[in-house]
């Protein structure tokens, strides 16, 4: 039997899944090893083996794809543990990551948090000025040489960084896109006189226009990468010394997983959340969903990402901290809403609040009895009787229930309100928050929300996914089976992938040989790494985009076209209108003025193919009565009816094929499910929960 | 219409058994909140990635509002805060005017800039769309941002030599240019013929009514699912809900009055400087502005109309009192105006006001409030809410011609817009940060201005020594230099202040930011530099004929010419001399203060080769200024009331001087650097201390000082220990200003 695996390490835990040629899944959890990860990995992977009756060395050596998520790149930057980067810049653009475009005081910032000027505060710069060296050297828009690379500067400028005691180098020339001669050749000075040295230059980083974000891309590689090359070394060589034979893959915040010795560090930042989306997506496929709403729900925060004719999208300039960046990441909005987020109320006014402050883990919801005394979320979960306190994280952790009744009790004597209208009150305001974030995200992208059908995963997601789409039109929602290794599926179920992109701008109309020469050059690229994957021609799935805008415009709109070997005048000719028309769908009638001129900034193309398509396999389907999973009842909440003696399912014993009628609460390990009455849960063959609304 | 006078002043509590609270109650309240919140910035995200002006993408500046059928404000977004009130005046007078003649109809929208009713300035272009929901108005949306070129008789929108409003250009009083969904051809077409950007104006009014529907649809959304009674409700309590937590914060400060006074350049040379004067009187859970005192009206286009003027006063209100709190017309009326008709600050109809933003009346009057609510919170146990000014010293020029391709180009660089950030109670002013009247702005980046513009930069830093010298520092500015780029010529013009005022006031003993610098290198060698194989860092590197000009110049900008400016920075916190001596080592090392300033104007002495500070020549150093101040000053008005220090603090402003009381009841100021006892409180506390009229240039790099006698800095000391408490930045024969008046 032959395996594909995928192990993501996480802050708690460290998650296997392990899936077989049959398309069976085999999962495995044990808790993150912080003195060496590869330890945690290993007993994750060894609980899988186990229940698969094999040794660990029997598990890697059968194994035909191992991918791997890691946090370690996030976490340093997150804990400001990260090498000491010296820079190499072109003279005056020294300041370029101090000025930072005048934007990091802001950026990543709440709306409302944005508004309190006096709190507004930039982040220390991770290149102080006395680790930067300004080179003499300057090319011009066009690419064309205005000062020579003065290649003694260089030299004296890497060494005495490197007597500084920097661990990595950043090259980071201006209109370097256009003209990448002279950082390519700086760069070849560090290797030849510091081989060891980790360096990267900001042309093969990204390779694009705007000098802030590309230099603080590239810095944050430089930054991440000396820690990550090394653990990345550290884990491949002890699983290949436990028998794994294939080079170890790695997940990238892109969504596509890659061999990890060709993967940019910066591209694994913020790679964790991918996992879950590209999870998604696999499932999206098998269960025949094109059109997803991603939702992830922890203890702190509500995370979304939308999945469009079964295609992932991307953010092209995310943030990372308060540095706004340009290598691109999937789509993935956040809003403070979870578990932990705090319920409050203005004891003048009358107001009830909720969030975005959060209890977090520690002190954490009241009843949790660490501390906490803020109700919270999760507090309200447990008064309206959708949370089990004997049954919280599969009994393994005690819940204290009258801790969230005073905390509420505090709230709702502000409130002059039972303490059950409060929880409730919470709840509906919380899930509105939610569904105001997914009903921004479709209209921002001129999707409609009707045609899309929402997937819920994290620990507190499910309690709430019912409501979160019903008002919007979203009227189904799938709560995943496998949703606490959940990344971890999405690592052993991902394709491989690559994203480049190559700047050009130009005003239209354009020839079809410039359309050739760019679409061209980044598809035989992108073909040949996926062929060097193992990627069969015929698995291959190649997008190809554009970034254009109207000339007198700053911002750009990404239109997907069709990709072929070869575009002809007539392609190339239709390219204006197809903007207008890709325009007009997402800004509405009137907002295109193709008279002030198009223009093509850059070209992008995402390539994916799946090796070993081992697709997870359905169980056979069960009858539809759910009795071998009902665990008695309890009184649960429901607006317009008060409180229900409601059902309770025990999640692990359910069959596929199962349907429970709301209303209906089913407790799993990791989450609870809040069935709402006038809803139906049918579990599907691989134990996904199918919810939906059938009246009202 | 609604307005404030007649709101009942009401809470949920109160509500119980009332109407409303059947209609809405807290839980729909807050979802309904969130909602309005989020269609509003949904018209932000639209209006920003569909414009093509980087005035509005890039520098952040548009804002937009969601108001009720009458033009009342009910729920405002970020974005350039100093338009809030304009945003209302517009709707109202469009409700008021148009409602029988032209009539107004679902899918209409009206475009509004005229500065008499409603905009800062005239490019402060407004769109209006009204709602309706089953035939009846209930609503309008306005997306506002700023344009470039309105027409007038300066290029850009700036009119320099404008002497009369009718000068500045298009003036639209609410022209319908789109009817029941169809944009008027003759509008549009008339609209756009009135500038030297015509395209430009067409993507723009576009972008506006893009926004407008995008929010239109989520408004009409939100109706259909919680009904058109609950949307209504929403918009009567949520200016209730802000009025009542506006009065709530004010009335857990003190009371007390806060005065302000900033100077700046009139572009009419016979005319010196202009100065806006703002009293602020915190009684209770209200407050007046008072502007008593401003200028007279100028000739020139420094003014600031009405609404502008309070729309500008109300920026720091917002942010400062208001951040957490929806913006909407409830909190108007907790202010009450005093603007004299016929001063910079409310001029006639006629005056020209296009420049009072970014370099005139308005902006100045935005420092100045500032100043007042800085010294409010001073006075109370939220010190760490006030701020010294940010950078207001700027030049804001404007560069035109034929671009690289040969097409016409008209656009604004946006260092100015790189600011340091004022000094603070607990902490420096941010370094290069960014305009912190907008609530995201950000400045493109050289590369993209080098794209789109026939120029090439040779640096864009961070300037040394131009933050306000401060025990909190102010934040550092930028300089930038550039030289025309596969061009011939184009031109530049300028318009600015603070190249001999300075403008970035300090707090409680910090120093203003530095002058504005400017300088043109004609003829220079840069081409033969660059063909060396060297690229210049300064312009003392640069060979050629250097010209230093002052703002509000305009002036042909040639191949072979270098364009050079220096910013200020943010005004400083505190006594210098108390600055850690760390601290200062930490700018030193970081290039934000020289080894020279250093000792200059914070008295720390470093170890040229080491750069270690020298703690015992510092001491020494700090010693010396101190005494030097006291030899300067004149004495004291008032003697030591002879009180002596047995009382308890009652207040203390800045963690700098307390108001103790002892005893027998008596009442005195002392200063908390030495505890020296300064006087009897029924006196000003400036009353006692020691003064010098210092020069403008004092307190500031030699480099960056302008040589007039026009102007000079007030510095108070206290005439025991010889600390800084208070410098202000005053006109030659100016009375002084109390700064604050502590009323319990």
């Amino acid at each position: 039997m032959q395996y594909k695996i995928g192990v993501d390490t996480g802050g708690t835990f460290t998650d296997a899944v392990v899936l077989d040629e049959d398309g069976n899944i085999t999962t495995g959890k044990h808790l993150t090893t912080y003195h060496d990860f590869s330890e945690g990995v290993g007993n994750s992977l060894a609980v899988a083996a186990e229940k698969l009756s094999l040794s660990l060395e029997q598990l890697l050596g059968n194994c035909v794809a191992f991918a791997y998520g890691t946090t370690i790149g996030t976490n340093a930057i997150a804990t400001r543990s990260g090498a000491k980067v010296g820079m190499l810049t072109t003279k005056g653009a020294r300041d370029t990551i101090h000025i930072a475009r005048g934007l990091s005081r802001w950026t990543g910032l709440s709306e409302a948090e944005t508004k309190h000027m006096a709190t507004t505060i930039k982040p220390a710069p991770l290149v102080p000025k006395k680790l930067t060296r300004e080179v003499r050297e300057r090319v011009d828009y066009s690419g064309s040489e205005v000062v020579a690379l003065n290649e003694d500067d260089v030299r004296a400028a890497v060494a005495e960084l490197v007597e500084q005691g920097v661990e990595s180098i950043a090259v980071c020339f201006l209109w370097s896109f256009t003209n990448s001669g002279h950082e390519l050749k700086a760069k070849e000075i560090v290797q030849e006189l510091y081989p060891d040295l980790y360096s990267c230059t900001s042309c093969e980083v990204v390779p694009l226009e705007g000098e802030y974000e590309r230099f603080i891309t590239t810095v944050l590689d430089a930054y991440v990468g000396p820690a990550t090359l090394s653990y990345m070394k550290s884990v491949s060589g002890f699983l290949r010394k436990k028998g794994l034979k294939p080079r170890l893959l790695l997940m990238k915040a892109d969504g596509g997983i890659a061999y990890s010795d060709s993967v940019l560090p910066v591209a694994t930042v913020h790679s964790g959340p991918a996992g879950g989306v590209k999870a998604t997506q696999t499932f999206g496929r098998i269960l025949g969903y094109e059109n997803i709403i991603s939702t992830d729900v922890g203890g702190t925060t509500f995370d979304v990402s939308l999945i469009t004719n079964g295609k992932e999208t991307f953010n092209r300039e995310p943030r990372i901290e308060k540095f706004s960046t340009l290598y691109p990441t999937l789509d993935i909005v956040s809003i403070g809403a979870g578990g932990g987020t705090i319920v409050h109320a203005d004891p003048e006014l009358k107001t009830l609040h909720v969030g975005p402050q959060s209890a977090g883990s520690n002190p954490g919801p009241a009843c949790y009895g660490f501390g906490g005394e803020q109700a919270t979320m999760t507090d309200a979960a447990v008064i309206l009787g959708y949370i089990n306190p004997d049954y919280f994280n599969g009994g393994r952790m005690a819940l204290y229930p009258e801790r969230s009744r005073e905390a509420f009790n505090r709230v709702a004597a502000v409130m002059d309100m039972d303490v059950v209208e409060v929880a409730q009150g919470a709840y509906e305001i919380i899930n509105s928050h939610m569904s105001d974030l997914i009903m921004g995200m479709t209209v921002r992208r001129g999707v409609d929300i009707g045609n899309y059908v929402i997937f819920s995963f994290g620990g507190a997601g499910p309690v709430h996914v019912a409501y979160m789409g019903a008002t919007l039109g979203a009227g189904k929602a799938i709560i995943p089976a496998s949703s606490s290794v959940y990344s971890a599926l999405g690592l052993a179920t991902s394709p491989i992938g690559h994203t480049y992109i190559k700047y050009d701008y130009r005003t239209l109309p354009i020839t079809a040989q410039v359309l050739n020469d760019n679409i061209g050059e980044l598809h035989q690229r992108v073909k040949q790494e996926l062929a060097e994957g193992g990627v069969h021609p015929d698995n291959m799935d190649i997008r190809v985009s554009m970034d254009m805008k109207y000339l007198l415009q700053i911002n750009t709109v990404n239109m997907t076209i069709p990709l072929k070997d070869e575009y002809t005048e007539d392609d190339a000719a239709r390219l204006g209108g197809m903007f207008d028309q890709a325009y007009t769908d997402l800004y509405g009638a009137g907002a295109a003025y193709p008279e002030a001129g198009r223009v093509i900034s850059s070209y992008m193309i995402k390539g994916e193919g799946i090796v070993h398509d081992f697709a997870p396999n359905p169980a056979p389907l069960a009858g539809k009565d759910p009795g071998a999973g009902n665990k008695g009842s309890r009184q649960a909440y429901f607006k317009g009816d008060g409180f229900l003696e409601t059902p309770l399912f025990d999640f692990a014993k359910l069959l596929p094929g199962n349907e429970v009628v709301g209303p209906a609460i089913i407790e799993a390990d990791e989450t609870t499910i809040v069935v709402p009455p006038g809803y139906n849960a049918s579990l599907d063959g691989f134990k996904n929960i199918e919810l939906v609304r059938i009246q009202g | 219409m609604h307005h404030w006078t007649d709101l009942k002043i009401s809470n949920w509590y109160e509500y119980k058994g009332n109407e409303m609270r059947d209609k809405l109650d807290p839980v729909t309240f807050e979802i309904l909140r969130h909602r309005l919140e989020e269609i509003v910035n949904e018209a932000y995200y639209t209006m920003a990635r569909v414009s093509g002006n980087a005035i509005i993408t890039e520098a952040g500046d548009h804002e937009e509002a969601i108001l009720n059928a009458n033009g009342d404000t009910i729920m405002v977004g970020g974005g350039i805060v100093e338009w809030t009130q304009c945003l209302e005046e517009a709707g109202r007078y469009i409700s008021r005017e148009y409602q029988d003649n032209p009539g107004i109809f679902e899918g209409d929208q009206f475009v509004l800039n005229c500065t008499e009713v409603a905009a800062v300035h005239l490019m402060d272009i407004q769109v209006l769309k009204p709602v309706f929901w089953e035939g009846e108005r209930f609503a309008w949306l306005n997306t506002a941002g700023h344009n470039m070129d309105v027409g007038g008789i300066n290029i850009g929108g700036v009119q320099i030599d404008a002497r009369e409003r009718v000068q500045e250009g298009l003036s639209m009083w609410g022209l319908k240019v789109c009817e029941r969904g169809v944009i008027r051809k003759d509008i549009e077409t008339t609209i756009k013929n009135m500038t030297r950007q015509p395209e430009l104006l067409v993507l723009e009014l576009r972008a506006r009514m893009a926004a407008n529907n995008a929010a239109e649809k989520r408004l009409l959304d939100t109706v259909r699912e919680f009904g058109f009674d609950k949307v209504m409700a929403i918009f009567e309590e949520l200016p209730r809900y802000s009025e009542q937590r506006i009065r709530q914060r004010l009335r857990k400060l003190p009371d007390g009055e806060f005065s302000a006074v900033h100077y700046f350049e009139s572009v009419i040379e016979s005319e010196g400087a202009l100065a806006v004067r703002c009293k602020l009187v915190k009684k209770g859970d209200t407050i007046k502005m008072d502007f008593t005192g401003s200028s007279p009206q100028s000739k020139g286009a420094q003014n600031v109309a009405l609404p502008g003027a309070k729309s500008n006063a109300e920026c720091p209100f917002l942010m400062m009192l208001a951040h957490d709190i929806p913006w909407n017309y409830g909190l108007w009326g907790v202010i009450e105006w005093v603007l004299p008709h016929g001063s910079i600050v409310n001029p006639t109809d006629d005056a020209p006001v296009s420049i009072n933003t970014p370099a005139g009346a308005g902006y100045v009057t935005i420092g100045c409030v500032l100043d007042c609510i800085s010294q409010l919170y001073l006075c109370s146990d939220e010190k760490e809410e006030a701020m010294a000014s940010g950078s207001n010293a700027f030049n804001n020029p404007m560069l035109y011609g034929s671009d690289k391709e040969g097409n016409y180009f008209i656009t604004m660089m946006m260092e100015n817009l790189i600011c340091g950030a004022g000094g603070m109670y607990h902490r420096d002013g941010d370094d290069t940060c960014s305009n912190m009247w907008t609530t995201k702005p950000q400045v493109t980046n050289l590369e993209r201005a080098e794209q789109l513009f026939p120029w090439l930069y040779l640096w864009r830093r961070e300037a040394l020594d131009t933050g306000g010298p401060g025990k909190n520092r102010g934040g550092t500015a930028c300089m930038n230099a550039f030289i025309p780029w596969k061009v011939d010529e184009m031109e530049v013009h300028d318009n600015g202040m603070g190249d001999t005022v300075r403008l970035a006031n300090g707090l409680a003993g910090g120093y203003p930011a530095p002058n504005v610098k400017q300088y043109l290198i004609r003829k220079s060698n840069i081409q033969s530099m660059f063909d060396r194989g060297e690229m210049p860092s300064a312009v003392d590197e640069i060979e050629g004929v250097v010209e230093e000009y002052g703002v509000n110049t305009t002036l042909p900008f040639y191949k072979d010419d270098v364009y050079a400016v220096y910013f200020g920075g943010g005004g400083g916190f505190g006594d210098p001399l108390e600055r850690d001596p760390g601290n200062l080592a930490n700018d030193v090392i970081n290039e934000h203060v020289s080894v020279d300033e250093a000792r200059k104007l914070y008295g720390v002495v470093f170890d040229r080769e080491t750069l270690r500070v020298d703690q015992e020549g510092t001491e020494e150093e700090r010693q010396n200024i101190r005494k030097r101040r006291l030899e300067m000053a004149q004495a004291p008005k008032l003697a030591n009331g002879g009180t002596e220090n047995s009382g308890i603090e009652l207040m203390n402003w800045a963690g700098v001087i307390s108001l103790n009381v002892n005893d027998a009841g008596e009442r005195y100021w002392q200063c908390m650097k030495c505890d020296h006892v300064l006087g009897d409180a029924n006196a000003d506390w400036k009353d006692y201390t020691a003064t010098w009229h210092a020069p403008m240039r004092h307190g500031q790099p030699e480099a960056y000082a302008a040589a007039t006698e026009e102007y000079h800095l007030r510095e108070c000391y206290c005439p025991n220990c010889g600390g800084l408490f208070e410098v202000l930045n005053l006109g030659v024969n100016d009375e002084d200003v109390v700064t604050f008046r502590y009323l319990g």
